[in-house]
């Protein structure tokens, strides 16, 4: 379509006063004085939220630290009673080596799988609680 | 997004809201023909451009940017008030402020322009008053390059006759 540069021009003038832009009149500062600072306050919310997630984990994890070692030596007990099943094999003859203890043996595995656990559970909550701090 | 909005992106947009406050506030005047409710239209378009501001890639178009947004809010704002008209036809709508004390010939424009359906006033006031091209004016509308060409030879005729009879008064 073709545009009439000297018409558009006479249009231009015409519609100078009907389109004229408005005075400012406070306009600006109101609706800048209504303007969220969401830099600041999305800065808060996500330390908040970090907070608020370091005390869950934290919490839980002492929670369940102390719910463990509470475990432990019921733990130890059980895993105390726990014997090697008896194999009935033919006698084969070989020769004789002095017997191992198996029952403190076992009691020794429950502790060490115990002392791990624990250690587990706390290295998981500082990591939680602490990340790259540590 | 907003969250990465600097200090001298503020900065930035308290310019922007300063230097096209006035066209953005008049072409809403235009298109609702309501004053208090073209400002609260602009309140909103600014603060919604204040969200996207971040996200802006081409700042050289920021002008017909801020114009996408008037005019998108305006048609949103139109269609709730048609829909709400629909439920309640007892309620009154918005009402147009009586015209000004106007001297005749801005009465007479205003007439005249008023006759115009939005669309095509919105396409006349983008290309004549803020030299847009048309396809500028149909990506800031988001009409087809045929019906904003159409939109503004209309409002051009409405314009000419307008003139002529002026001419001839």
């Amino acid at each position: 379509m073709m545009q009439d540069p000297i018409e558009d021009k006479q249009f231009e003038n015409l519609l100078s006063d009907y389109a004229a832009p408005i005075d400012d009149d406070g306009f600006s500062a109101h609706l800048l004085a209504q303007l969220p600072d969401e830099q600041n306050s999305a800065q808060s919310n996500t330390e908040s939220r970090t907070h608020l997630r370091r005390a869950f984990i934290g919490g839980g994890a002492i929670v369940g630290g102390g719910i463990a070692t509470t475990q432990v030596p019921a733990l130890a007990k059980l895993l105390g009673k726990v014997s090697l099943p008896v194999i009935n094999a033919p006698e084969i003859s070989v020769p004789v080596i002095a017997p191992v203890d198996t029952s403190i043996m076992m009691t020794s595995y429950g502790m060490a799988a115990a002392v791990l656990l624990v250690m587990g559970v706390l290295w998981l909550g500082s990591t939680f609680i602490f990340g790259d701090q540590l | 997004m907003l969250g990465a909005l600097g200090h001298n992106n503020k900065r930035q947009f308290e310019a922007l809201v300063h230097a096209h406050q006035g066209h953005i506030r008049a072409f809403l005047r235009r298109l609702c023909r309501n004053h208090a409710l073209a400002d609260d239209l602009a309140q909103e378009t600014f603060m919604r451009a204040y969200q996207k501001y971040g996200a802006l890639s081409d700042v050289g178009a920021v002008k017909s940017w801020l114009f996408q947004i008037a005019y998108r809010i305006f048609l949103d704002h139109t269609r709730k008030e048609k829909r709400r008209k629909n439920l309640d036809d007892e309620r009154q709508g918005n009402i147009e402020e009586p015209p000004e004390s106007l001297p005749e010939i801005k009465m007479d424009i205003e007439r005249a322009m008023n006759a115009l359906a939005p669309p095509q006033r919105a396409a006349i006031l983008l290309n004549i008053t803020h030299g847009m091209s048309h396809s500028e004016v149909a990506a800031t509308l988001g009409l087809p390059l045929g019906t904003v060409k159409s939109h503004i030879a209309r409002g051009k005729n409405s314009l000419r006759a307008f003139l002529t009879a002026y001419e001839k008064a």
